[in-house]
């Protein structure tokens, strides 16, 4: 049984093969490709094709990639993203206030503010007014790709963060991806919601990026499993 | 001459403060945001001298107080500041002509900056504290005999709650209780006072030393060297005195409980370098108190201690300190005024449970130096 490492960086995808001592049999560097995964696949291709390795005996792969932070750094193929605050204090930091001009320019333009979260101690500090969801996605112009929800004290009691989250699934579909920052960050409600916008603006990037991995693997005819890292 | 203080200026302040909150006092970082926000929308604030202050005018000062966890996951809007200052306005039947600090450590540097700018008053270059400190009556404002009453607290966009009593004490007692009920923290208007006052009472010219700090450290890649020593050419030609260097080292041991929402412990700094064989004990509640090497009292408050990560210079608060962190442990000696008898029987050792007289910094290391 073989172990396989890959490591796409910026300029150049590397993959190393270990085998069931640990030692490695093989290393196999190829330029990266902008959408990493024809990358990946040349790399898959030189060691499997060309090394005569059956790719039933490789019993693991492991992904790990500078490809989030790029595509935070370049911009390039971010979602618009949506935001949702339940109960905090309202208006008095907009979301991603500190982030640089070019990111917060896909931040949807209007957010939304919604009563509710919850205390210290884990008690619901108000009722969702779920009119107040509908209206809102109702006259929201722009499209929004991917949306993030955070409520006060989510890491104590997620409650609301979830409830709000399969409302707003009802109201825009399932396609949308959407990031409860309780699964995302603790304490601290700014930098929770800033983790869980930088999660989503990397929605797209990152399930086009599965998306090519899974038809890659599917090629070379099998199961694998897999483990995706980014940095 | 007529400063301002603008988005960048915030920064420097925070900075600063951050230095001089001793280890508690609050996260700057939201208060900071949200004040770049509203200079942003409003303009940048004027700052002035408590010398250029009319006698007969009044000024307020303000702070938020009570857990600052809680604070940073229920927001303020902002607004709770500018409703404190004005409903004391109307219980006092004044119009403010400035707003003042309460407390330059930590967090609260901050508020005032925000005050200022939702009211449109100037912030007076003073506060009460010159420091970081737990509650309302560790104040050089109660220690010279202003009343804190009218107190004004708040922590909803439209509602306020008065608090008058003739004895400070009993307005912190009242107010705690009641920022406990309103769910964590509040802003708190108190100690209104006029001119003349606050220039007899208030610890004068904190804010711009603050921005001097933050200015000179501001810059990246410092580490622990740097920074002290850009401390020690800021607060030589100040009200403080020359920061002193008592150790740099290992955190070894740290014990920290939470005892009635506040952080009480101490921890132990094994020494490294120079220091190679001398082990520091500094205790804290709230705040670092008291350093102790072996038996010998090495800094007591009302003096400032800090705790720089020594890669990055960056004072740690109590809640950042970890186990196996490289550190130097420093004391800034605190403003004359904090050393009177009148300020020493309200910030004194002995008030932090301390069973010990103040000795300041600078006299202890001759101390010791003679003995040793």
């Amino acid at each position: 049984m073989y172990r396989l490492g890959i490591n796409v960086g910026e300029s150049h995808t590397d993959a190393a093969l270990l085998n069931k001592d640990l030692q490695i049999t093989q290393v196999v560097k190829k330029p990266t490709s902008p959408d990493i995964v024809s990358g990946i696949s040349d790399v898959l291709k030189e060691i499997i094709d060309h090394k005569k390795i059956n790719p039933k005996d490789i019993a693991a792969v492991m992904i790990g990639t500078t490809y989030c932070l790029q595509t935070l750094m370049k911009k390039e193929n971010l979602a618009r993203v949506c935001v949702i605050r339940i109960g905090s204090g309202k208006n008095a930091i907009p979301p991603l206030f500190e982030g640089n001009e070019s990111l917060r320019h896909y931040i949807v333009q209007n957010y939304l503010e919604l009563d509710g979260g919850h205390g210290v101690t884990g008690k619901p500090l108000g009722t969702i007014n779920y009119s107040i969801i509908e209206k809102f996605f109702f006259n929201l112009k722009e499209k929004a790709e991917a949306i993030v929800i955070t409520g006060t004290f989510s890491s104590m009691n997620p409650e609301h963060e979830k409830i709000v989250a399969s409302y707003v699934h009802r109201i825009v579909g399932k396609e949308i991806p959407i990031t409860l920052s309780h699964e995302i960050g603790s304490i601290g409600f700014i930098e929770r919601e800033n983790s869980a916008i930088i999660n989503a603006l990397l929605s797209k990037a990152m399930n086009q990026a599965l998306n090519g991995l899974q038809l890659v693997f599917k090629q070379f005819g099998d199961k694998w499993r897999y483990l995706f890292y980014s940095k | 001459m007529k400063q301002y203080i603008d988005e960048k200026t915030v920064s420097s302040l925070s900075r600063g403060a951050m230095y001089l909150g001793s280890g508690g006092g609050g996260d700057v970082k939201l208060m900071e945001l949200m004040a770049k926000r509203i200079i942003r929308e409003n303009g940048p604030i004027p700052l002035i001298s408590p010398f250029h202050f009319p006698d007969e005018e009044w000024v307020i000062p303000v702070a938020i107080m009570g857990s600052t966890t809680i604070f940073s996951e229920q927001l303020p809007s902002g607004n709770e500041l500018k409703q404190v200052v004005e409903t004391i306005e109307k219980e006092k039947n004044i119009a403010a002509s400035g707003i003042a600090g309460l407390e330059i450590g930590g967090m609260n540097a901050i508020s005032p900056v925000i005050t200022a700018a939702l009211t449109k008053l100037p912030l007076l270059d003073a506060d009460g504290m010159g420091r970081a400190f737990p509650e309302l009556q560790m104040t050089t404002y109660h220690g010279f005999g202003i009343k804190a009453s009218p107190a004004v607290i708040s922590n909803h966009p439209d509602q306020t709650h008065l608090i008058s009593s003739d004895e400070n004490v009993e307005v912190e007692k009242q107010a705690r209780n009641l920022v406990t009920r309103l769910g964590g923290w509040a802003a708190i208007a108190c100690y209104p006072m006029q001119g003349w006052q606050i220039r007899e009472v208030g610890i004068l010219q904190t804010f711009t030393l603050t921005i001097r700090l933050g200015e000179a450290i501001s810059a990246n890649m410092m580490d622990a060297n740097a920074v002290m020593e850009k401390m020690q050419r800021v607060f030589q030609n100040s009200i403080y005195g020359k920061p002193v260097k008592l150790i740099e080292g290992k955190i070894v041991d740290l014990q920290r409980e939470i005892i009635e929402g506040t952080l009480k412990g101490s921890l132990i700094v094994e020494g490294s370098g120079l220091y190679v064989g001398e082990y520091l004990s500094i205790f804290f509640h709230n705040e670092y108190l008291l350093v102790k090497k072996n038996d010998t009292t090495l800094a007591t408050v009302p003096d400032l201690i800090c705790v720089l990560d020594e890669e990055t210079g960056y004072p740690l608060y109590i809640e950042e300190l970890e186990n196996h962190l490289k550190v130097w442990v420093i004391a800034i000696p605190s403003p004359f005024l904090l050393q009177t008898s009148k300020m020493l029987d309200v910030v004194g050792p002995t008030q932090f449970g301390i069973t010990e007289n103040f000795i300041p910094i600078e006299e202890r290391i001759q101390l010791n130096d003679n003995e040793g």
